[in-house]
């Protein structure tokens, strides 16, 4: 287990390389000039070029990505182009603020698809299975960004359930909890929609085998075949949904970001990449790539888990 | 009978005078000190270094907590401010400025004349180099006297150190802070000290106890009344209009058009609309290799075209003036007698604009699009992602089409579309221009002298040596009369040349809770929503 691990994670240097060589063409290849994005309007061809020239932006792509490298490898990620911060430190005050609104959305993913999706299957094509799918037709089918405005609208500024916008501490804080209650529960439960009608279809799957069909004839009750036979071995498809939940949670929480003013690592993105700030931008796509080969790899240990038979060779 | 009278008379005198007097010690007494201030801004910051900002959210935080020497006064004429006085030489070559000996920075050091040499130095190498270009050298007198040594005379240096761009730092502070300036260390002179900046989510300020010296127009002269002044970057208009009503935000200067009358109509809420220094126009690229818009006729048919109203009405939900100078009208040097020559030139007459088109050579297809020697009357149209620019772009499209001009239209992110402006690979271009400085002069050397070619400002890259000749008049003749013609001259000309098809002088919009007070004095200088914007602090307190 311990050879599977450290294999996988020497695997993850060439994948994280790829994938800032990536970034960085991408954001470099993207027209607009950093500088003129950060001067405004007003600034003159000698302000430009100097500032230009200061944050070493006259020098090819090349030469600023090894720089960049190098530091990340002495465990520098440098400053940020445009607001001449650590980015160190601007990742690690806003890092938490995503965790926990990624992490709380996927635990209600969890908490509520899985009895969803199992109910679902065990009921298909029942008045329940109909109940079950309009809902996640419903959150599926309306836009991240209106069903979170009207969520802030009624829940927070009429009902005043929830504080409108901001987060107001930590999670373990009261606070902070209740903060996160509102944008936590609408990323969740946009993701239950999606997740709990995968779950469904792999049990589904797995009741249509010959194996349930044998525990059945061997007159186990009902809740045994379901929750020892069918449960159990419909959870590694399971699994591995909520391993690719994880960036798609990532990338639908910039929406409730911006709409919570929810001081996140996705807002802080967005905003790097409008103001074409090289070095911010290529920081954070590498955080988020760790977040996600950790997931994924974590993803792969949990087979073994949930499944004997699977070896790590 | 007259004693009898005169008693109750007397009475009801001195109760009325009481009442008077009762209401007036309410009035002071309700500015009172404490608390704090909530304000949301639509827009988070990228530094605060001042050498390095010069957008709106940067300049609305930095302005109160940095300020220049002199400032404007509600006439638009500069006073005294850090500089109590200045002497300017025979030859008009050298400025003197005596510092006011009373005042500190946040960070305990003196403003001295060592800290203005330090910070005009450094602007000249930063965004407000463009106000400093005359500045060959600052010189040192003696601890609180600081001489401008310039290249040739510039009337207009005062005005240009009137802005908050040119504001002064503490060198100490810059020195010490490093990387750090900027970000987590600010240190000015102004109503409010930087405490902390929590990113993505808020800037704390305090107030600076040691303020003493308000400029003459503020009936505050200092410290500011809140404690605390607390900016929230609220980035969806809807949760801050949310915040707002609700009453967790103060103030914001952030409100968007369509969501006035909701703030204005809110029993916990007001509005306060004046006129703002924005003009927002379409802004032709003019240069002579740029066909079709190369030829004045076409631009005279373009601008035609345009309902002002309509526009208004469709985009900024009825709130502007309609605009008929490139300039928006309460800024220093603004001609009014150009504005006429504009409601001449600006008109909406789509027949006009037909005939004109139809003299230059451009006769109507069966498609409904302007034709001249097989060609098509097609312009590239860009128009910025932010919606007003936008929905501008889609809202007049269809008007030049009602004429025979076909616009090809392209929405833009910012970079890419300062790339196309700079490159002139366009023909028109939805957009606005807050005004620099507030002064007429500025504007028009930025958006109209050849010189300004290369920068984004000069967006139409219009080359004309006459409007050269009249805006250098402008700037440095010695002969104040022969300044304000020149000015004249230049706008009149911008318009005849329809370098831009003027639409509409914002609003500005402010919103408020009705527990604040200090709102209405704060708003009695024409800038203050604007470029004297600094100065709620002095003026807006909790009640």
């Amino acid at each position: 287990m311990l050879k599977f691990i450290v294999h996988r994670v020497v695997l993850m240097v060439p994948v994280l390389l790829i994938v800032t060589v990536l970034a960085s063409l991408l954001i470099y290849f993207t027209p607009g000039d950093p500088v003129r994005v950060m001067l405004g309007l007003r600034a003159n061809e000698e302000a430009v070029a100097a500032i230009r020239a200061e944050l070493g932006l006259d020098k090819p792509l090349y030469v600023r990505y090894f720089k960049w490298l190098g530091n990340i490898v002495r465990g520098n990620l440098g400053r940020s182009l445009q607001r001449n911060e650590d980015i160190g430190e601007m990742i690690l005050a806003r890092l938490p603020a995503t965790l926990e609104l990624t992490i709380f959305a996927l635990c209600i993913t969890a908490i509520i698809a899985i009895p969803i999706g199992v109910i679902s299957a065990v009921k298909a094509n029942t008045l329940v299975d109909n109940l079950c799918s309009f809902f996640s037709l419903f959150w599926v089918s309306m836009p991240g960004f209106w069903i979170a405005l009207i969520a802030l609208l009624f829940f927070s500024a009429k009902l005043h359930l929830f504080p409108i916008s901001g987060r107001l501490g930590p999670i373990w804080t009261t606070q902070g909890l209740w903060s996160l209650l509102l944008p936590g529960l609408i990323l969740g439960l946009r993701q239950v929609a999606i997740v709990s009608r995968l779950i469904r279809a792999g049990m589904l799957d797995v009741l249509n085998e010959e194996y349930i069909r044998t525990a059945r004839g061997k007159g186990l009750s009902e809740r045994t075949v379901i929750y020892r036979h069918a449960l159990r071995n419909s959870m590694i498809p399971t699994v591995t949904i909520f391993g690719v939940q994880i960036p798609e949670l990532l990338s639908v929480s910039v929406i409730l970001e911006i709409v919570f003013a929810w001081p996140g690592l996705g807002m802080l993105l967005v905003d790097a990449v409008f103001k074409r700030d090289y070095t911010l931008v290529q920081s954070i796509v590498l955080i988020y790539s760790v977040l996600v080969i950790v997931v994924n790899v974590m993803v792969d240990t949990l087979y073994a888990y949930i499944d004997p038979r699977i070896k790590y060779e | 009978m007259f004693r009898k009278r005169a008693v109750p008379c007397i009475l009801v005198g001195l109760s009325a005078l009481v009442a008077v007097m009762g209401m007036r010690s309410e009035g002071l007494a309700q500015a009172k000190r404490g608390g704090t201030i909530v304000e949301a801004l639509g827009a988070e910051p990228t530094t605060l270094d001042i050498f390095k900002s010069g957008r709106r959210p940067e300049l609305t935080i930095l302005r109160l907590i940095i300020e220049p020497l002199v400032v404007p006064n509600e006439k638009l004429e500069p006073v005294p401010l850090l500089a109590k006085s200045w002497t300017v030489s025979k030859d008009q070559l050298t400025w003197t400025f005596t510092l006011n000996r009373d005042i500190k920075f946040h960070d305990g050091t003196q403003l001295n004349a060592g800290a203005v040499k330090f910070s005009i130095e450094r602007h000249k190498k930063g965004i407000a180099a463009v106000l400093l270009t005359v500045v060959k050298q600052v010189d040192v007198v003696d601890d609180y006297t600081v001489a401008f040594k310039l290249e040739k005379p510039f009337p207009g240096l005062l005005d240009n150190l009137a802005q908050f761009a040119v504001g002064i730092v503490s060198p100490t502070a810059v020195q010490k802070a490093g990387n750090d300036w900027g970000s987590k260390v600010i240190v000015g002179t102004g109503p409010l000290k930087f405490k902390s900046w929590v990113s993505g989510d808020r800037i704390t300020l305090e107030r600076f106890d040691g303020y003493n010296h308000g400029p003459s127009f503020v009936s505050n002269k200092g410290p500011a009344y809140a404690d605390e002044w607390v900016i929230r970057f609220l980035l969806e208009p809807t949760t801050l209009i949310a915040e707002l009503t609700e009453g967790n935000v103060d103030l914001s200067n952030y409100i968007v058009e369509r969501d006035a009358t909701k703030v204005k109509n809110h029993p916990k809420t007001d509005l306060v609309m004046v006129p703002s220094t924005i003009s927002v126009y379409l802004a032709i690229n003019t240069s002579q290799k740029r066909e079709p818009l190369n030829d004045l006729r076409v631009r005279q048919a373009l601008t035609l075209a345009v309902n002002r109203d309509a526009v208004i009405k469709a985009v900024m939900a009825g709130i502007a003036d309609p605009l008929y100078s490139p300039l928006p009208p309460n800024i220093k040097g603004y001609s009014k007698e150009a504005e006429e020559v504009g409601k001449r030139v600006n008109r909406y007459d789509p027949e006009r604009a037909k005939q004109i088109l139809d003299q230059a050579g451009w006769k109507l297809g069966k498609d409904g699009i302007r034709e001249k020697d097989g060609k098509k009357l097609e312009i590239n149209y860009i128009a910025f992602t932010i919606a007003g620019f936008k929905q501008m772009a889609e809202v007049t499209a269809p008007m030049l089409e009602a004429v025979g001009i076909k616009p090809k239209l392209e929405i833009l992110e910012a970079g890419d579309l300062y790339q196309r402006v700079l490159a002139t690979n366009f023909d028109l271009l939805s957009t606005s221009q807050v005004t620099s400085q507030a002064l007429a002069v500025n504007d028009m050397v930025r958006g109209y002298h050849s010189k300004s070619i290369g920068t984004i400002l000069q967006w139409a890259h219009y080359n004309n040596p006459e409007m050269d000749r009249l805006l250098d008049t402008a700037q440095f003749s010695l002969d104040a009369g022969e300044r304000t013609k020149a000015l004249v001259e230049a706008q009149k000309k911008a318009i005849e040349d329809v370098v831009v098809v003027p639409i509409a002088n914002q609003k500005g919009l402010f919103g408020y809770k009705k527990t604040l007070g200090g709102v209405d004095s704060y708003f009695k200088h024409p800038l203050a929503y604007s470029q004297l914007d600094g100065y709620r602090a002095l003026e807006i307190y909790k009640r």
